[in-house]
């Protein structure tokens, strides 16, 4: 796409960094209360009584509610709407989650009772006056405990532990394959249990409109998904709730759902008569935000005497913590990119869920697929080290050629495009693969250990796989000179608003600042996708693409008739509508004129767009880091990634995405890790004294070079792009600092590879090499 | 809650001897506590109306700093970051720019934390604390006044009101380190600051070793201060240094480090600190 408006930065960024945005704690309401929420101190027990009488007597306070009142006025639980089977071969159990726990509860900071009053503070106060009797039960802290035999069951139905199972291939084929392999590799590895630490914590406001109507505003990327969730427990036709999302500060796929909070503040609005606000307080987001990854995997490569792969299998088992919903199934959907970008004859693979009396855990950005891509990069490199190969030597070996473009991988994903030598020998050149063994032996001087990372990460995008998600969009032209856009997907900080707002300028021919961008309202589209899934730009913008499409055929026949000539003969150029051959030309805004007398809609078209196939971006990262080894204490001192995420709309906000994944990704590699007491199950990691959350000192300038491989999926050629730098980082940092450990005799760390546990992996080492 | 902000010594001490009062001095340990409910006192003494507490005097014996003196305001100073850089680069490394302009020597030492940045740099430099309490002033060595976790060496009534910080030897030099899981604003898993002073022929008359983050309490390591004076500081010396270190550290075990980490890394450390402390010390 040629840019044809002189690009000027992030329009939205003015409004947020000023405080100006419109967040959910922004919004003033007359007679707003506050809500908060008295939150389980115990991982596993049972409620054996609540007295509330305390609470509601103290000063302020409107209403203290429980379990008990939901369900007086017939409010359920959270759906479930898992299909797959247990480990019985029966249908999942329907561990759902409930919006205020009952008469058990099962993790720490679950809610417990609801308390509203005239202020948070006064709210807060009262929640220490509410005496719960908790009768504590053995908790089951992690996915080993949950799996030993005897272990206590989170779920009395499900004494096993085990939430769902799932598989894919073919056991025999590759136990024939790894029968007849020169090489067999094996990693066992814990990607680490994660949370998304938005700026912006959750929150919600619930109203009850004059029509009688639930209002929401929340904090949320899925106004669309939220909708029908919330109509179904209030027990009311969708059109009855209006989701309202304004700006929102981070999500990361943890704000993909309905929480219990959402449903609070609607059901005390109803109660009281009045607008009830929830903010989450940072403690208890890191409580009770549903937690990301926590996958223990245990993989196998079969190789050939000369590197060629010849089948792989992986068993990945997912901390789903106690609850169990569609969001729990992120690391099935995601798994065909353990194929990753090469040949590999035989793939087989079973996922299993395990309860645990831990948080829910849900997407989190790449949701699978950063677990999948570690997964076959760690063992290419096990490989490589294992059968003293260099390990892009050994990847190149592999890799499926542009040549065989649709690639089918008989692991669930078709590839549509891309080229992967390409991506390798550009990222080679950009981090001066060359040059590496003399910087290694530079910092060896210095009596630091260097090593290279790569990693090979490619993702699925605009899925789901089996059926994309449609969006929708819609445009309205004014006679006062402005263009308002609707979108089904949404900005959640990432800059989609720029990113629309300038596809609308450029192809309308209107500056950027008549275009004023709508998004998150469900009273105003059909449906849409909101934020996940990297299909911002690939569906999203597309969508918005053919709306314009629709824009300027509308506008089309409305200026054939100002100018009495057929639709035909009208061209489209620059905001006019001219009729061929002629000077005779109306503006797009006298269009609009023309349209209001005539018609109440004015002029106005929609669009949606389903996509006929997901996209699949991919790319190169390499990472390459020093460690001290008298301290363990860790650089990355380069990160380099060439990405192929198709035709690049808006380069600088391309290059943002790209940036902050990688920092997520790498943060997950080198430091962050939500820990639980082995006994208790309690959070030792609740807040940011104890949990690592990366700053700028702790990323190098990170180089990024798009290749652009256009996908015929969309009219935009686009791939997506919001989760490509957290796909590969984990990979190519683990690998690098693998790499790095390589001369001691250590093949492995586990994240997040701290100073601690890097200093302990060299004295071990050492020892087993004096021994 | 009361809030009080007194002009004078005696009318601060004499408040100060009631039941829940609390001092408040830049406020970035106590008002986060007291806002996490952790605690909740009934009289807030804020000692910034007293005029030592916020002033930086030299003269020839050395520095007196006010005990409510900001972090920013110590860095700024036109000669403290020359003489004791150390000390100053300790006081910087706590919290954030925001929190270095409220943060104080005075409340980074009563805060009571074993991990607390300035502690060891000022038990490095030879600090002394002058206390003003209800039967009048006295002076503490800096290593002697906190004991335990949260529990201090002032009894009722008393507090910190500046730090006795001696002239910097005609070829001394001090610094610290403190080892992190990462970069900044976070707390020390070990820390260390070592002070030490050179005879013309470079060889070391006087040194000072101090650690954080690795006892119950910031220790004075007065091993590791053997192990340097009388030598040139050359390998030797700091392999025994970084032995004494070690010897001298008694850490608990938690999720920032395990006890073999926190003691490996300690004498690593010392044995670098002590290296930046002679390079300034032959500069001068």
């Amino acid at each position: 796409m040629t840019e044809t408006i002189a690009y000027t930065g992030r329009i939205e960024d003015e409004r947020l960094a000023t405080g100006r945005g419109r967040y959910v704690a922004d919004l003033r309401l007359p007679r707003l209360a506050h809500a908060f929420t008295v939150r389980s101190v115990y991982s596993h027990a049972k409620i054996r009584s609540i007295d509330t009488a305390a609470a509601k007597a103290a000063p302020g306070v409107l209403a203290v509610l429980t379990g008990a009142d939901l369900a007086a006025d017939g409010i359920g639980d959270l759906p479930c709407g898992v299909e797959l089977p247990k480990s019985d071969g029966q249908k999942a159990h329907q561990a759902k989650r409930p919006v205020l726990a009952r008469d058990r509860v099962r993790f720490v900071g679950e809610c417990v009772v609801l308390i509203v009053a005239e202020s948070v503070e006064q709210a807060e106060a009262a929640g220490e006056l509410v005496e719960i009797d908790y009768e504590p039960l053995d908790a089951v802290a992690d996915v080993e405990p949950a799996l030993a035999s005897g272990a206590p069951a989170v779920w009395d139905e499900v004494p096993d532990n085990i939430a769902y199972v799932w598989k894919k291939g073919d056991n025999d084929t590759f136990e024939k394959a790894a029968a007849g392999a020169a090489h067999v590799v094996r990693l066992t590895s814990h990607v680490s249990r994660v949370t998304a630490c938005s700026m912006e914590p959750r929150g919600a406001l619930g109203l009850i409109d004059d029509e009688g109507r639930y209002v929401i505003h929340a904090s949320t990327q899925g106004p669309f998904n939220m909708r029908p969730t919330l109509a179904g427990l209030f027990k009311v036709d969708q059109s009855k709730v209006r989701i309202l999302a304004g700006d929102v500060g981070g999500s990361f796929g943890m704000k993909s759902g309905a929480y219990p909070e959402d449903v609070l503040v609607l059901w005390a609005a109803k109660r009281l008569g009045r607008p009830v606000r929830w903010i989450s307080e940072r403690r208890e987001s890191f409580l009770s935000d549903d937690h990301g990854r926590d996958v223990h995997i245990d993989a196998e490569l079969a190789l050939d005497k000369d590197g060629k792969i010849l089948g792989l299998r992986g068993k990945f088992d997912v901390n789903i913590g106690c609850y169990l919903s569609g969001r729990s199934l992120f690391m099935i959907g995601n798994l065909g990119g353990i194929a990753g970008v090469y040949r590999i004859p035989t793939i087989v693979a079973s996922v299993r869920g395990i309860f645990t009396n831990q948080q829910t855990s849900a997407p989190y950005r790449g949701a699978g697929r950063p677990e999948a891509t570690y997964a076959i990069e760690r063992l290419i490199d096990l490989a490589a080290r294992k059968m003293k190969i260099d390990p892009y030597q050994l990847r190149l070996r592999n890799l499926v050629p542009p040549t065989a473009m649709p690639y089918d991988t008989g692991f669930t994903f078709v590839y549509d495009c891309g080229e992967f030598e390409g991506n390798m020998t550009g990222a080679a050149e950009l981090a001066d693969q060359a040059g590496f063994e003399a910087r290694r032996a530079e910092s060896a001087k210095r009596g630091k250990l260097r090593g290279l990372g790569i990693a090979n990460p490619i993702e699925v995008a605009g899925g789901p796989f089996a059926k994309p998600g449609k969006d929708y969009s819609s445009i309205r032209v004014s006679s006062d000179g402005t263009v308002t856009l609707n979108t089904g997907v949404m900005s959640v900080g990432q800059g989609i608003e720029t990113m629309m707002s300038y596809l609308v300028a450029e192809r309308l021919g209107v500056s950027v600042d008549k275009v004023r961008y709508v998004q998150g309202d469900t009273d105003l589209l059909p449906g849409g996708r909101g934020n996940g899934g990297s299909s911002s730009t690939g569906v999203g913008g597309a969508c918005v693409a053919i709306t314009l499409d629709n824009t300027i055929a509308k506008g089309r026949e409305i200026a054939a008739d100002m100018l009495e000539a057929k639709p035909d003969d009208i061209e489209f150029a620059d905001g006019h509508f001219r009729l061929g051959g002629t000077n005779r030309a109306v503006t797009l805004f006298e269009v609009a004129e023309h349209a209001e007398k005539a018609n109440d809609d004015g002029f106005t078209a929609a669009g949606e767009f389903q996509p006929p196939s997901v996209t699949y971006p991919n790319g190169c990262h390499m990472c390459e880091i020093e460690i001290d080894p008298d301290t363990g204490a860790l650089e990355i001192v380069r990160y380099t990634i060439v990405e192929d995420i198709g035709t690049v709309i808006n380069p600088t906000l391309a290059r943002g995405q790209i940036h902050g994944g990688v920092a997520q990704g790498v943060a997950q590699a080198i430091g962050e890790k939500l820990i639980y007491d082995a006994e208790s199950a309690q959070l030792s990691t609740g807040s940011f004294m104890d949990y690592m959350i990366p700053r700028a000192h702790d990323l190098p300038n990170i180089n990024i070079r798009t290749r652009e491989v256009p996908t015929k999926v969309n009219s935009l050629g686009a791939k997506g792009v919001g989760e490509a730098g957290t796909v590969g980082s984990l990979a190519a940092t683990i690998n690098a600092v693998c790499d790095a450990l390589s001369p001691l005799g250590i093949t492995h760390i586990e994240m997040p590879a701290t100073p601690a546990r890097i200093w302990q992996a060299i004295e071990n080492a050492r020892e087993a090499k004096a021994a | 809650m009361r809030y009080e902000k007194p002009t004078t010594v005696e009318a601060a001490t004499a408040l100060l001897a009631g039941q829940g009062a609390r001092v408040l001095a830049g406020g970035t340990d106590l008002l986060v506590q007291m806002r996490s409910r952790v605690l909740s006192p009934d009289v807030l003494v804020d000692i910034k109306g007293i005029d030592a507490t916020r002033k930086i005097t030299k003269d020839a014996s050395g520095y007196t700093i006010g005990a409510a003196v900001t972090g920013a305001e110590l860095k700024e100073h036109p000669t403290l970051s020359k003489d004791w850089p150390g000390l100053v680069e300790a006081a910087n490394l706590i919290g954030s720019t925001q929190v270095q302009g409220r943060c104080s020597l005075g409340g980074n030492l009563c805060n009571g934390s074993p991990a607390a940045d300035s502690v060891p740099g000022m038990i490095a430099a030879g600090a002394v604390a002058t206390i003003a309490g209800p039967k009048g002033t006295r002076t503490l060595p800096v290593e002697d006044i906190m004991l335990a976790p949260r529990k201090l060496a002032l009894t009722a009534g008393e507090f910190i009101v500046s730090f006795k910080i001696p002239a910097r030897p005609a070829h001394g030099g001090d610094a610290y380190l403190r080892f992190i899981p990462r970069t900044e604003m976070d707390i020390a898993v070990v820390g260390c600051g070592v002070a030490l002073a050179l005879d013309a022929g470079g060889t070391c008359t006087a040194a000072r070793v101090s650690l954080g983050a690795v006892a119950a309490r910031p220790l004075l390591v007065e091993d590791g201060a053997k192990a340097l004076i009388g030598t040139k500081v050359d390998d030797a010396a700091l392999a025994k240094l970084e032995a004494a270190v070690r010897a001298a550290c008694k850490p608990i075990d938690d999720k920032r480090g395990t006890v073999e980490f926190r003691i490996d890394v300690a004498g690593t450390l010392a044995k670098r600190t002590a290296k930046i402390a002679l390079e300034r010390a032959r500069k001068v």
